[in-house]
This record gives structure tokens, sequence and C-alpha cells, in this order.
């Protein structure tokens, strides 16, 4: 690095980092109008800002908030990334528009058999009294989660079958809460994003629409994913997992128990058509991802767990098109 | 799932009056705070993972989330095997290599329990929820059931 190089790196802290002439960060009204005021600038009379305080240096490096300052920079979680209007579900919703009649709800697959000649699927109506049926196709694409795909009785590979048997899937919860008013926009100035925390909510995230609106607001106010803190907030009960996200996020807003409605507990590990999250890959190479994605005979795995992007719904859409293209091309051209 | 949500539910209305009795003296309770039981009202989180011993606190704060708090299992699309009555749990080499392992989809734990809480928790197993086995885990067998080279399935990233 030549001295020129240098003076353009001090000069890049000192525009990016607001350092001062001195290369140091102090208390102004420089660093104030990136970190916030003590008293904002206003108008007319009265109307000079205040520079705030900084935080103890010491604290911020020991609080790791470094490790979450560049979430918003990873590819998973950058600016333009959109959202289905009225939630996630928005998705489903549109397979349901778009091809709602060829779906059998409440349908619990028990076996999927296949010969050279088809693929035959035994069902059971798990909220009615239909008993059990059977289906039969050319083909299938089989979009159920390893979890479960694993206690069905099936005749695929042994090579598929054995990445199917072996794969573990990861706990996670989640807490939505509901509370009489936007407190975090009227009273914090907070609109969308997330705060992040070192307890065991990990997160409070804020909803990116509808702001400003009176009447209730819902917020994510817990998101834990797999490790320790996903198996204990399992191993309760839904009001327990709800009072423990009012316990940690009363302590980032006051406001929390005043404001509170209800609230609302998923843990994925009690979601009984996965019984987890997503599936793992500690090593696709090891497991055998290869063999999970091949066209086995005449079926055909797909899903967010046949993946480079688990867990993620994008994953398991781009998984399908994938699976239904090498289908396509397997039965048109042999 | 028909059998576990009754289980639930019966669970979920004997605690409240638990909780009140215990908290009579309070003028008020939120009403939230009269729902949480013993185990979860007392939950440690953080980065030490689980660090209680005992095999019962063990169980209700870990496996009880799936096995259900009665060894019941569930049954879904699916199903978590129940442990009450479970004649797989006789002898503790079978419990000691699943929990330290896991299988099919239920995840490894012994990234984050130690020997002794393993012991400890196959012990409670064998010897309660309806099962009525003499204990016998050893510490040096949860040593030997442990992999050359442990995976921790529990800790890659994702938001």
């Amino acid at each position: 690095m030549t001295a020129e190089d240098r003076e353009l790196l001090i000069e890049s802290l000192r525009s990016f980092g607001v350092l001062n002439e001195q290369n140091e960060y102090v208390e102004s009204l420089d660093t104030s109008a990136y970190r916030g005021f003590d008293k904002q600038p206003g108008g007319g009379v009265d109307a000079a800002p205040v520079a705030s305080d900084l935080y103890d240096p010491q604290q911020v490096i020991q609080s790791e908030l470094w490790r979450f300052l560049s979430i918003h920079e990873s590819l998973e979680h950058w600016a333009p990334m959109f959202q289905p209007v009225g939630g996630m579900d928005g998705i489903a919703k549109g397979f349901e528009r778009e091809v709602g009649d060829l779906i059998t709800y409440n349908a619990k697959v028990t076996s999927l058999q296949q010969d050279n000649d088809g693929v035959t699927v035994t069902w059971q109506d798990s909220v009615g009294n239909g008993g059990t049926q059977t289906s039969t196709a050319d083909y299938c694409i089989c979009t159920i989660p390893f979890s479960i795909l694993g206690q069905i009785d099936h005749n695929l590979s042994s090579e598929l079958a054995n990445v199917i048997s072996t794969m573990p899937y990861n706990g996670s919860v989640k807490v939505g809460l509901e509370f009489k008013r936007r407190f975090w926009e009227q009273d914090d100035e907070i609109y969308g994003g997330i705060s992040y925390t070192d307890q065991a909510i990990s997160q409070i995230s804020y909803p990116s629409t509808g702001f400003q609106s009176d009447g209730p607001g819902v917020l994510l106010g817990c998101y834990t994913w797999r490790g320790t803190e996903s198996f204990k907030f399992n191993a309760m009960q839904p009001a327990e997992r709800i009072e423990w996200a009012l316990r940690q996020g009363e302590k980032i807003h006051p406001q929390y128990r005043e404001e509170f409605k209800t609230g609302v507990a998923v843990s994925w590990h009690k979601v009984p058509w996965v019984l987890g999250c997503s599936g793992v890959w500690e090593d696709r190479e090891a497991q055998g991802y290869d063999d999970a994605v091949k066209i086995d005979n005449r079926v055909v795995c797909a899903g967010e767990h046949l993946s480079y992007i688990p867990a993620w719904q994008e994953g398991a859409i781009l998984s399908s098109l994938d699976a239904v293209s090498r289908l396509h091309d397997k039965v048109i051209n042999g | 799932m028909k059998t576990t949500f009754l289980t639930m539910c019966a669970l979920a209305s004997l605690t409240p009056l638990l909780a009140a009795a215990q908290s009579s003296d309070q003028t008020e309770m939120k009403p939230e705070e009269a729902k949480i039981s013993a185990f979860a009202d007392t939950a440690e989180f953080g980065a030490d993972g689980y660090t209680s011993t005992d095999g019962e606190q063990l169980y209700q704060t870990l496996c009880a989330g799936c096995h259900m708090p009665d060894g019941s299992g569930a049954i879904g699309a699916g199903e978590y095997p129940a442990l009450k009555g479970n004649e797989k749990l006789e002898f503790a080499g079978y419990s000691i290599y699943l929990i330290v392992n896991g299988q099919g989809a239920m995840p490894s734990f012994g990234t984050f329990l130690d020997d002794e809480q393993v012991v400890a928790v196959t012990s409670y197993i064998q010897s309660h929820l309806g099962n009525e086995y003499t204990p016998d885990a050893r510490v040096e067998d949860v040593a030997s059931a442990r992999p050359d080279e442990p995976k921790n399935p529990n800790t890659a990233e994702h938001e």
C-alpha cells in the first residue's frame, strides 16, 4: 500500500466513519447526524440540535453488534427483496387460485409404489371418513418432506431412500404479537426492519406495510433458528412461548405489557406435515444430494430440501421448476 | 393428533391452577403469566444450552417438545414415536445412541449434551413415562456412542 493509498483509506474512514480532523470518533453534531441527536434539529425558536452521547466503544464491541450490521447486505436480505401482498402465504394462495381444482386437501399419503408402468400412491382422508384411496399416474413429482417420506412405505431406489431416511430436520420458532397500537412507529420512529437482541427471541421484526395506520399492529416477537433455544421453546406450550416473547421483548420496548393484545406461536417441530422447519444439509456430497435430486425411474423429488436455498420458498419453487423441466424432457425425449 | 391435542389441553388446564395457587399473595396477575408452567417459568436460555443434569428437567424442556410431556408421542402426516411403554427402552444403548447421533429427521443432541446429561435423560425415560425398566446407562456408554467427527446440525445459519 502506497502512502497515497493510506491517505485515501484514512480519508474514507473520516467520511464513511465520521471521524474528525484528528481521526477520532467524538460526540458532535457530525456524528449525531448519523447516530441520532439528543435533540433533533428543528425550525424557528429553540431549534438548534443537541449532540448525543456516544456509547462506550467497549460495550458496542462486546455486544457483538457487528454480527448483525451486515445482514441486510447479504444476498438473502438485500433491499430489492419483495414480499407478497398480504403475507408470505400469498404464494401458496396464488397456486390455489390458478390450479386449485387439481388439489386434494387433507390427503395423508401412506404408500408410494412405482414399477415400470406407473406410480401408485395410497392415501387416507385425514379429516373425513373417506377411508383409504389410491391414485395412479405415469409419473410422480413428490414434494413430501423427507422427515415424513422416510416414514411412508415406498419402494424408491436404495440411493434415494438412504438420503430420505438420514436427513435431519431443524427446529425454528416464531411468535407473532398483536398490539393495540403501532407504538414502535408512534413512540419510537421505527418503520419496518429488525431489532436484533442476544436474548433467546433473537429479533423483533416490524411490519413493513400499513405504516402509521390506526388500530392494532402485529410484529414478529421471536424468531429462533436451530440451536437449543429452538428446542426450549419447542418444549413449551404456545402461551408459554408468548410469555417469554413478552418478557424479553419488553426489555427493548417497555410499552409491551400495556399494549399487548394477543399472540400466536409456531414451532416447526410441532407442524404435523413436516415435523421440522427444513431439511439439514451438513455436507451435500456425503449425504448424497446428487442422488436425491435424480429422477428415480418414474418418481422425482422436489422441495426446499432439494435446493441450495434450503428453508426458503424460493428454494422450493426453483427445485420444483427444475424437477418439472427434467421430467418433461425425459417423457418427451426418453 | 387427537390424543395429543387432548393431552395438551388437559395439561394447559391444570397449570393455571398451580400457578394461581403459588402466587395467591399477588394482587394482580398479568393474563399470560397465569398460563406458564414451572419448567417454562424457570427456563434458562443462552449459549450454554442445557446446563441441568436432572433427567426430568432435561426431558421436559427438550424431548417433551416432540415426544410429549407424558411420552405419548404424536401422530400427524408422520409420527413422533411414543416413549411411553416403549420396549426399545429396556436397555440404555438404544436411547443413548439416538440422543447422541439422532435418527431420521431427529437431530443429534450429542453436540450440546454432555455424557452425564445423556445418562440422566436416558435413566429418566427408562424409569418414568410408564416405563419400569432398570436404568442401566453409564457415562462410558455415552462416550463410546459418540462419533469420531461429530457434525452439528444445530448451528448452520439462516434468518
